[in-house]
């Protein structure tokens, strides 16, 4: 829960806190919201500033008073889908608000990563240097429209107990699943399908020594 | 695996591709572009029948390696290698003219394996090779033809000493050919 670093005088503060009223938010949103560093604003001039409701100048000097207004954070229902990529952070596999649900995909995570739900970026697996391994029951990517990228690297290691398939039918985007410098996947099938009218769109790409595919299926 | 039409693997890496194993059968209904396939490596070794189909076409694999514990593979569809056969274990079924294997590496080690036997190619096959190149191969008892060019070719006959099927004596092997009326010594 943000901010990393604490203080007494500190005030959770939305985006949109000036210009009432308080967008709608389903509870992932909301979660992955507060949980973000820059939606708390400190008060060092202590308690008589933290007190003092202002809402000009920068979003960093607002202080809402949150005992008079407002007192509703709207949540809009909602189910939420296990597996499903939103990428509403950033590009990291293994960060749980880039997911539909919150939560990492695990060995029973049907992973859907499908340009029909507006992801806001690209997944990666290995963001970093020796990531964890990645699981999943089974991996689609799929797009009519917009190119979504899977990339595996820097000694990422992605399992799928089933099926992996990339999908595109758009005839403009090129997109697919990548393993970079050091990487592996391991899956029971792989599936290849672009528009069939034109050059290749869908790609499934592993073009280094250091990379490798094993697909273990009948 | 299965490429369908607009779907690309991608496996080029240059001298040095990435690698791809595979337990299941290998599909390509796209066309031969569809496998970038320089410098790669494809390796089957599933324990269950496997086999390679196109849709109608020549594959092209760089390295291609055998190695499976049990089972065939059958080639359903012709197919070249451009680099290196390794045969491990396991038999590769090939038919002409729709499930024929080429080997058009022009290296030395266009194949390679641990001995004679263990693994080969059930069925034929075409090695191109460039005049002069020496190059060896478990033919078994199949028939051996000139299958294009002009060049007279040098046969060398070998066999593995630990799978010589009873030839212990190398001074009472006799080497014959049909000369279109009888089997002349």
């Amino acid at each position: 829960m943000a901010p990393a670093s604490a203080s007494n005088w500190i005030k959770y503060v939305p985006s949109e806190w000036s210009t009432p009223p308080l967008t709608n938010r389903n509870q992932r949103q909301w979660i992955i919201d507060i949980d973000e560093p820059l939606r708390w604003n400190s008060y060092p001039g202590g308690c008589a500033v933290y007190n003092t409701t202002n809402s000009t100048g920068p979003s960093s000097t607002w202080s809402p008073n949150w005992a008079t207004w407002p007192t509703v954070f709207p949540i809009s229902p909602g189910t939420f889908i296990n597996g499903r990529w939103t990428g509403a952070k950033s590009q990291d596999w293994f960060d749980c608000r880039n997911w539909d649900d919150a939560e990492v995909p695990i060995a029973t995570s049907n992973v859907v990563i499908n340009a029909a739900y507006s992801p806001s970026n690209h997944c990666v697996i290995g963001m970093n240097i020796n990531p964890p391994t990645a699981y999943a029951a089974s991996v689609l990517l799929t797009t009519s429209g917009a190119a979504w990228n899977l990339t595996v690297q820097n000694n990422g290691v992605l399992q799928v107990g089933g099926f992996v398939r990339v999908v595109n039918t758009s005839n403009i985007t090129f997109s697919g699943i990548t393993l970079l410098n050091t990487a592996s996947i391991t899956a029971g099938d792989l599936t290849i399908t672009g528009n069939s009218s034109i050059l290749p769109r869908a790609f499934f790409r592993s073009e280094f020594a250091t990379t490798s595919a094993a697909f273990n299926g009948p | 695996m299965t490429i369908n039409p607009g779907g690309l693997l991608d496996l080029r890496g240059g001298a040095i591709g990435g690698n791809l194993s595979l337990t299941g059968n290998y599909i390509n209904n796209a066309d031969a572009n569809a496998f970038d396939h320089l410098g790669s490596t494809m390796i089957f070794n599933g324990l269950g029948g496997q086999s390679i189909n196109t849709a109608g076409f020549t594959e092209d694999f760089g390295n291609l390696t055998l190695a499976k514990p049990s089972g065939d593979l059958t080639l359903s569809a012709p197919i070249n290698v451009g680099a290196t056969l390794t045969l491990t274990s396991g038999r590769m079924f090939t038919s002409n003219p729709n499930g024929l294997l080429t080997l058009s590496g022009s290296n030395t080690t266009a194949w390679t394996g641990t001995s004679y036997g263990p693994s080969f190619v059930h069925g034929p096959m075409v090695k191109t090779s460039l005049t002069g190149l020496a190059f060896r191969f478990p033919i078994g008892n199949y028939e051996f033809d000139r299958y294009s060019g002009t060049p007279s070719a040098q046969v060398t006959l070998g066999w593995d000493q630990n799978t010589n099927c009873g030839i212990l004596v190398p001074a009472t092997v006799h080497m014959t050919k049909w000369d279109g009326g009888m089997w002349r010594d």
